[in-house]
């Protein structure tokens, strides 16, 4: 498979004239204003008419914040470039499942991106699966790995921040871990209870702040 | 259960990760309950406000360049693959996928290239029983019942142990006991594996075992698994690349969820180049 990828980006890179498509793609600060007088919606209008230059408009707008959201739960800057990509993608072939009466555009984009990058983890954890055990009384188990240690190499979420460590560390594992709620007191050691307390005080206490304007 | 109960549970069902029965349970309470929707609508703001402050980072330049070739090429009609498999597009670049950390040293005992051989009768013979065992669990239906949730994997399993040229790796103890602990069945470019142990020690509830596959840059980690009261344990491995080739596969005890690297010595293990 990654030969075959390898070829595919060979050849398209020799069809195409690099430099005038770099001059496009490279990110920048400076948007033109022919960009910015469009908005998100319009400019999916123009990429559901395969504008090629929309989605690249797009992708200058929202191309950190997904790169971002991917690496911080990801971790791996690969990785992460790589579902950058496929979620822009997504945008190109499927513009039309976006409606927005249900979420603003970015949001729509971060939540596609915090799902895929989960299914991405769990799948990671997946990777060694008992085919089967001789022994019932452990047929049901099922163990996965973390690929790292809570909060190491990960900056500190601009929201989270505001809560206690165990509160953060919580919201954390379900959230941008995809952990289940057993999972996590399992790993944290502690009663089911008190690991559901600490998310709903958490969350309590980050409704307050957004409403108070924090 | 009280709706005072239900309501209380309405942020733990926005952030996610409660059980399906409880979800179910929620999600049919708030079709019927307006007070309850709005609700849910705050902390599904609290949520989405979660994914807005995560910091941004510059992603790589090649992902804006690929991203555009890409779009250019199939809106003039010369990727007709991308639509409906964006997956299938090419990997940027400046994709490497390693960034594991450096092996410091690695075993450098050097040990007959097992599954180079020859197959010889006993080997069939150990993968025809490992098959019929398989076969017969599956009509059992445990087999089924533990793979229903892996995509295909009971093919892939079977399409490695009906390889002609599946090998068989000798995975011995790392403590220096004689004989050996099992074998991990593989094949050339196959990312399955099939993971056949025995004679474990046994572990507590706090513990599992965890695989480790290493190559010349570093480490992966494999996954976990438990043994069965008597030590024994059949798992499959799936790993990105083909298991041929990675160097070596150990096998150390980690705490219930895994570590990132390992924290014991080598229960078993071996060379798989």
């Amino acid at each position: 498979m990654m030969t075959n990828r390898a070829a595919t980006l060979r050849v398209l890179t020799r069809d195409a004239d690099a430099k005038s498509v770099y001059n496009t793609a490279v990110q920048s600060d400076t948007v033109s204003p022919d960009a910015t007088a469009l908005s998100d919606e319009q400019l999916l209008q123009e990429v559901l008419a395969r504008d090629a230059d929309a989605l690249q408009q797009l992708y200058q707008r929202h191309g950190n914040a997904v790169y971002g959201l991917a690496h911080y739960i990801l971790r791996e800057p690969a990785v992460a470039e790589e579902l950058t990509q496929e979620i822009f993608l997504t945008v190109w072939n499927k513009a039309e499942q976006y409606h927005s009466e249900h979420a603003r555009f970015r949001t729509w984009l971060l939540s596609i991106t915090r799902h895929r990058a989960i299914d991405q983890l769990r799948q990671r954890r997946r990777r060694i699966a008992p085919a089967f055990s001789l022994d019932d009384a452990s047929v049901a188990e099922e163990h996965a790995p973390v690929t790292e240690p809570i909060d190491s190499q990960r900056e500190l979420h601009l929201l989270l921040r505001h809560l206690p460590a165990e509160q953060r560390t919580a919201i954390e594992l379900c959230y941008f871990e995809g952990y289940t709620h057993e999972e996590i007191a399992a790993r944290l050691q502690i009663p089911l209870g008190t690991l559901k307390s600490r998310i709903l005080l958490g969350l309590k206490k980050l409704r307050v702040m957004m409403k108070d304007g924090i | 259960m009280q709706h005072s109960e239900l309501q209380e549970q309405i942020p733990l069902y926005a952030l996610g990760g409660m059980p399906e029965d409880e979800s179910a349970r929620l999600a049919e309470h708030l079709a019927v309950c307006p007070g309850c929707r709005a609700l849910l609508s705050e902390y599904q703001f609290v949520t989405d406000e979660l994914l807005l402050q995560v910091p941004a980072l510059t992603a790589p330049a090649a992902v804006g360049v690929n991203l555009s070739k890409l779009a250019q090429a199939d809106a003039a009609g010369q990727v007709g693959s991308l639509r409906g498999n964006p997956t299938a597009s090419p990997r940027p670049a400046s994709s490497n996928h390693r960034g594991v950390p450096e092996i410091a040293s690695r075993n450098s005992v050097s040990r007959p290239r097992f599954w180079n051989q020859p197959i010889a009768l006993p080997r069939w013979a150990f993968a025809l029983g490992l098959l019929a065992v398989l076969l017969l669990l599956g009509a059992a239906g445990v087999f089924a019942f533990q793979l229903q949730n892996r995509t295909s994997t009971p093919q892939q399993v079977l399409q490695l142990l009906t390889s002609p040229n599946i090998k068989y790796v000798e995975l011995t103890s790392g403590m220096g006991t004689p004989g050996n602990n099992g074998y991990l069945c593989v094949s050339p470019n196959n990312t399955t594996g099939l993971l056949w142990l025995y004679s474990l020690p046994a572990l507590d509830q706090q513990h599992v075992y965890q695989v480790w596959l290493l190559d010349d840059k570093g480490r992966i980690n494999g996954g976990t698994f438990r043994p069965d009261t008597s030590g024994r344990a059949i798992a499959v491995i799936q790993a990105p690349r083909p298991l041929t080739d990675y160097n070596d596969i150990g096998i150390t005890i980690e705490p219930v969820m895994g570590s990132q690297w390992p924290t014991t010595p080598r229960i078993v293990g071996g060379k798989l180049d």
